[in-house]
């Protein structure tokens, strides 16, 4: 019976759970945290600057925040644009951006990888890192619409709702922030 | 900034975009996920107001009900104050040994 359950909320779009959740129905609650908190997982990662004990609370503190306030969620809303903003706002709260992405590139350097074989791998994984290292050192306001868009997958007006400016300034801060990773990485080669 | 010119950089950025993915993939994969949290049960809050409400309703009730050492309201009042100001004062004095109250 309790499977069942599970098997149909699994196919439920976000929405309709969230709308389930808003009755106090804990079993969507789990799906949707099944569905979305490893990526979510990953998105704070990159926030706050690869602190992954600060990522992985922060995962538990947004789904505590969503069934807290899940009375406010309104179908006419997109769930992602819902749940990212929430998750945004926990980041801001948090930041301690300097210290902590002065500790980043050590950090970073620390952090384990698979063991490469190939020179390939090993090409690529240097690669990675420098990738990771050149979206940290982005200014604000562009790593934060570069993450949201091109991480998230979010659309230019769902980023721009959630991190509160105009559709250009987004499209203008995305542009800014590829053109600098690009110029980046095309030095290392 | 308009959307042709901002294709033209991410067309022109393809392989960095590639990159970005398989960062954000193993990226994803790094963090440990606890178990979903659960909803924690209502705790009883008391608001300031009740406790207000309530310290008066008990001095009202102390003072209500008589007793042989009665004092009145003013002699208890003065008795307040003095406490207050002595006690303020060995604070202040560092007379109060606080690592001796906190075990």
């Amino acid at each position: 019976m309790r499977r069942s359950i599970a098997n149909t909320l699994q196919s439920l779009p976000d929405a309709e759970l969230m709308l389930r959740v808003g009755q106090g129905e804990h079993e969507a609650y789990e799906v949707l945290y099944d569905r979305h908190a490893r990526r979510l997982g990953g998105f704070f990662l990159r926030m706050l600057a690869y602190d992954t004990a600060k990522a992985e609370d922060m995962v538990q503190e947004l789904f505590a925040r969503v069934w807290t306030h899940r009375a406010s969620y309104r179908a006419a809303q997109p769930f992602a644009t819902w749940l990212y903003a929430m998750a945004y706002n926990l980041c801001k709260n948090d930041y301690r951006h300097e210290e902590v992405r002065q500790s980043y590139t050590a950090e970073c350097m620390l952090r384990e990888e698979p063991t490469a074989t190939t020179d390939e791998s090993i090409e690529r994984r240097e690669l990675r890192q420098l990738l990771r290292q050149a979206v940290q050192a982005l200014p604000e306001a562009q790593r934060d619409a570069f993450l949201l868009h091109y991480d998230e997958e979010l659309t230019v007006p769902e980023v721009a709702r959630i991190v509160g400016c105009p559709e250009g300034t987004v499209k203008s801060r995305l542009a800014t922030a590829l053109t600098t990773i690009k110029k980046q990485m095309n030095a290392y080669k | 900034m308009n959307d042709n010119e901002l294709k033209r950089i991410e067309q022109e950025s393809a392989e960095v975009l590639d990159l970005l993915r398989e960062v954000r993939d193993e990226d994803n994969t790094t963090v440990r996920l606890a178990p979903c949290p659960r909803p924690q049960k209502k705790s009883l809050r008391i608001s300031p107001y009740w406790l207000v409400a309530a310290s008066l309703l008990g001095f009202v009730l102390g003072m209500a009900i008589p007793r042989d050492n009665n004092i009145s309201a003013k002699e208890y009042t003065t008795l307040l104050a003095d406490t207050s100001v002595t006690i303020g004062r060995s604070l202040a004095a560092g007379d109060v040994n606080f690592a001796l109250l906190v075990k």
